[in-house]
């Protein structure tokens, strides 16, 4: 990894110049998310002084024992800390998500939302919502919102394959197709649903929101993030050479359509959990992956653990903004990332076009 | 010695054969050069040969195995493949894309290697490209992207390479150093596979040629023998002059003019167009028909009749009572309402509205009501409503063009929302009668106004009266027994609007039932100055004496669970001490009527039991 991003030689115009090396913005990045996560936690609408707070979190680390049952150790710990945790593996897990789904559809527009595989989630989600189905008790809408992710995948590298076409274009005119048209059906399944207050209750979710977010969403969500995070780490070689195209890489040695597969359920898996519990937090897979290639360069062994700490900080910050900073005005954490990750975006690709050109 | 072989290889794809019965090998230390017109099937035989394309008949050998014994990686240390064009854009270092090349050599756990840096810079010095190692991909030039995607093949240590055309975007100084490297590679007694265009390169710099003609095979052998006029007249349709030339030490082909095209005889260009358009079809279609698809979902969210028709303006007959026609001011609406007789088919699209028009006179001259007044968890007197033809499904949207068709002679809606103030323009702008109601029930005093007006829209101004009075009364008894206490408990309402519980805040009725009962609503110590998903830390901030649970979707406490079992809330001394209780959603939600009575009367005596 050393050897990853290399410092360019002067006197060489378009070289990588400038990249900081890897482990040095790991590191920022780890240290930025750590600094974002502990402003988030002594932020709320319950004011703690700043050395209590510490100590509640020391000591639920175990390193310092606080006092148990404080209402403020309570607050901390029991709704704070798991809504930053929450905010913390459903930003990095979207941010995963983003970085590898553009690999897989070979195209930085790709998405989990613009592709459809957000909606797909939603659709299983909202369908168990409508209808009041309880088969697998909790796990019953993560579960939906998995099979609905997978399912969308699933025709998108289903259409490619019978249509002999896997082109960037064409899969990711697909996957448009499909958030479209699932789009429209969670808006049928909205409006045709039995009585308005579930209608009204679903709007909101599908907005995103981590409201609710408690210790048994953040294990429900912690394994399905983690182990993705991984696989997804060990596999960047091999998404590295599916930038090259199908064929390249598969003459390189990389078995593409296992590859394929394989990330066609990590991705599911990865928004079909995250989706269950947040609902429908656009942006952060678009805008996080793109931001660290604009800064960072596009290989894969970085931008992966660069996207899920970028991911996990922005999240982070956008939850919390949205709980504390705009009060009395209350907004939902998805339309945060929204409102404060598209000018961001434009001003990022708007100057990197600048730079490109004068170059 | 054979490297790889094609023997009898058909490839077809989407029902269309592009390449028949083919056979070819390349040998240790041979260019090949695979030459014919456009469409004959050159690379598609070239990625058979690299086992990029399924083949339908046949079998290729490679080191004298069938490709399917070959894992990808087994096959990428015997086998390199260079495409025609790139796709890569990304912002990779040269040396990282070259060093990509040799994937099939590393384990997964290892670093990228010395060695692997050291052959991938030795790749790159062998193009000839040494010094762009550090430069950007994207800022190649077209040819240079092509000399390092020639770097990266090399760096993958083959004994075959696999070239589609690979001087295509080269200049002529870049062609012949890539010719050079081509024979170099086969000197180190590699063999070779290169797809050109231009016959005179592949005369020149090739030891053998494969020539194919409308996916056959039609002549292999040495460019000096093969090449003939007449194998260029029949394979290209050109009358050609060869001769062999000393200079390059080789046979060169000069075309001189078309020659017309023998009867019989195919065209392949326009059958490669056709297959390719074939093999588009399937996505375009699946394409059109979700689009379709997704067009009709969103259709029948709102599906029109076209049977609609102008509500008629009433005959001038006069009716039973003497008040009709009528003219009345309605609050917030520029125009005065005109109702020429007495309404016998009134559409309500409001739910709490249908309670009061229920309450005032009932239900048979009610057309139409929502779902939720239908619903007996909202509305106490639901079963009244089991009559009512037709049924509003989506009440904050309702379709004007559906309630026109059921010919109403009154709509009463609450302007609640955008949907509801559309639909009450439309209705009003297509000439039926529509009573409006601005004000959003939101205070006993909006009630009883709305029922005052209700009463007189609907000749039922006694009734009107009377429900006012038993309101006021039963408002004034409260407000009578809580003004004798000091104490005002402050009770923090939640409601279940699925999934997640809301806090509800001072805009519902519900509020101010609380106020009237001697409490106080606490959602603006918890922060929520509107009604939204709850946060439970505003629980906690709020710190309320009282957690008043509003049942709207019928389902129970258990729907709360989620809120109050958290530990923070559930240290909360209201939660500790009991003071949390179900109520029904119609007793205390969404209450337009004598219910509100009820309503102040319940939490009275569960926040102040002193009282009883």
């Amino acid at each position: 990894m050393t050897t990853l991003v290399r410092r360019a030689r002067l006197g060489h115009p378009r070289v990588a110049t400038m990249r900081p090396s890897a482990w040095v913005s790991l590191i920022v990045l780890g240290l930025v998310l750590i600094v974002v996560a502990l402003v988030a936690i002594c932020l709320g609408p319950v004011l703690i002084p700043f050395s209590d707070t510490c100590r509640i979190v020391l000591g639920f680390f175990g390193v310092h024992s606080g006092e148990a049952s404080s209402s403020f150790a309570l607050v901390v710990r029991d709704i704070r800390l798991p809504r930053v945790l929450l905010a913390v593996l459903a930003g990095g897990g979207l941010g995963v998500a983003g970085a590898v789904m553009q690999a897989f559809f070979r195209n930085p527009l790709a998405d989990p939302g613009v592709t459809g595989v957000s909606s797909g989630a939603a659709v299983g989600a909202v369908a168990v919502l409508a209808s009041g189905v309880d088969v697998l008790g909790p796990w019953t809408l993560p579960a939906a919102a998995f099979a609905g992710a997978l399912l969308v995948m699933g025709l998108v590298q289903g259409i490619g394959l019978v249509a002999r076409d896997r082109t960037p274009v064409t899969l990711l005119l697909v996957g448009v197709a499909l958030n479209a048209f699932f789009g429209a059906a969670v808006g049928a399944l909205v409006s045709n649903a039995s009585d308005s207050q579930t209608v009204r209750g679903a709007v909101f979710w599908l907005q995103g929101d981590l409201n609710t977010a408690s210790w048994a969403q953040v294990k429900l969500v912690l394994v399905p993030v983690l182990v993705c995070s991984t696989a997804a780490l060990l596999v960047t070689r091999e998404l590295n050479a599916l930038l090259l195209g199908d064929e390249q890489a598969q003459s390189i040695g990389v078995n593409v359509s296992l590859l394929r597969g394989g990330l066609l359920i990590l991705t599911a898996v990865l928004v079909g959990s995250i989706v269950s519990v947040t609902g429908v937090i656009g942006f952060v897979g678009l805008v996080v992956p793109h931001v660290v290639r604009l800064v960072l360069g596009a290989d894969h062994r970085l931008l992966i653990p660069a996207a899920a700490l970028l991911g996990a900080s922005f999240l982070t910050a956008a939850d919390t903004v949205a709980r504390v900073v705009v009060e009395p005005v209350s907004w939902q954490t998805g339309v945060v990332t929204a409102l404060a990750g598209s000018p961001v975006f434009l001003v990022l690709v708007l100057r990197s076009r600048r730079v490109g050109r004068a170059a | 010695m054979t490297l790889v072989e094609a023997v009898d290889v058909t490839v077809s794809v989407a029902g269309r054969t592009l390449v028949r019965d083919a056979g070819l090998m390349i040998g240790a230390g041979e260019v090949l050069g695979i030459v014919g017109p456009n469409g004959a099937g050159k690379s598609t035989v070239l990625r058979a040969l690299a086992g990029l394309i399924p083949i339908a008949e046949g079998q290729v050998r490679l080191a004298g195995r069938p490709l399917r014994d070959f894992s990808a990686r087994s096959m990428a240390r015997q086998l390199a493949f260079v495409p025609q064009d790139h796709t890569l854009t990304a912002e990779f270092t040269v040396l990282d894309l070259v060093l990509i090349g040799r994937y099939a050599h590393r384990r997964r756990w290892s670093r990228a290697h010395d060695d692997d840096e050291r052959i991938a810079r030795a790749a790159l010095a062998r193009v000839g490209v040494a010094h762009l190692a550090d430069r950007l991909v994207p800022s190649l030039s077209g040819g240079e992207r092509q000399l390092v995607h020639l770097a990266r093949a090399l760096a993958q240590d083959t004994p075959v390479v696999l070239l589609d055309e690979p001087t295509a975007a080269l200049d002529l100084g870049h062609q012949l150093q890539v010719f050079a490297l081509l024979r170099g590679l086969a000197a180190d007694g590699r063999g070779i596979g290169v797809v050109l265009h231009d016959l005179n390169h592949a005369a020149r710099f090739c030891d053998r040629l494969a020539v194919l003609a409308e996916g056959r095979v039609c002549a292999v052998g040495d460019p000096a023998r093969i090449l003939t006029a007449d194998l260029l007249a029949q394979v290209y349709g050109i009358d050609a002059l060869v001769r062999y030339d000393p200079a390059v030490d080789a046979p060169q082909i000069t075309p001189l003019h078309l020659v017309p095209a023998p009867s019989g005889s195919s065209i392949p260009a326009p059958s490669r167009y056709k297959a390719l358009s074939m093999h588009r079809s399937p996505t375009i279609l699946a394409t059109s028909l979700l689009g379709a698809a997704a067009l009709l979902l969103t259709v029948t969210g709102c599906t029109g009749t076209a049977s609609a028709q102008k509500a008629s303006p009433a005959s001038a007959r006069s009716s039973a009572t003497t008040s009709y026609p009528l003219t009345l001011n309605v609050p917030g609406q520029s125009q005065p309402l005109t109702l020429a007789k007495q309404p016998k088919r009134i559409a309500v699209l409001s739910p709490d509205a249908s309670i009061a028009v229920d309450e005032l006179v009932g239900t048979s001259r009610i057309v139409a009501a929502t779902d939720a007044a239908k619903n007996t968890t909202l509305n106490p007197r639901a079963a009244d409503f089991s009559a009512v033809p037709h049924t509003i499904t989506d009440d904050t949207n309702p379709n004007p063009e559906q309630v026109l068709s059921w010919k109403p002679d009154l709509v009463v809606v609450t302007a609640r929302h955008t949907g509801e103030q559309d639909a009450s323009s439309q209705l009003s702008a297509a000439g039926a009668p529509v009573l409006s109601l601005t004000n959003n029930w939101g205070t006993v005093q909006d009630v009883t106004d709305n029922l005052t007006l209700l009463g007189t829209a609907l000749n039922a101004q006694a009734e009107a009266a009377s429900l006012v009075k038993q309101i006021n009364d039963g408002v004034a008894a409260a407000t009578a027994k809580t003004s004798r206490i000091s104490s005002s408990p402050s009770v923090l309402v939640l409601s279940n609007q699925a999934p997640m519980p809301f806090i509800n805040a001072s805009d519902v009725i519900t509020s101010e039932l609380i106020t009237d009962a001697g409490g106080t609503n606490a959602a603006t110590a918890a922060g929520a100055h509107a009604t939204m998903p709850v946060n439970p830390e505003q629980v906690v901030k709020a710190s309320p004496d009282y957690i008043m649970l509003v049942d709207v979707l019928g389902k129970g406490q258990s729907s709360f669970q989620s809120i109050l079992s958290n530990p923070a809330v559930a240290n909360l001394p209201a939660v500790k001490d009991g003071h949390v209780k179900l109520f029904q959603a119609q007793d205390v939600y969404g209450v337009a009527g004598t219910e509100i009575v009820t309503g102040i009367q319940q939490i009275m005596s569960w926040i102040h039991p002193e009282l009883n």
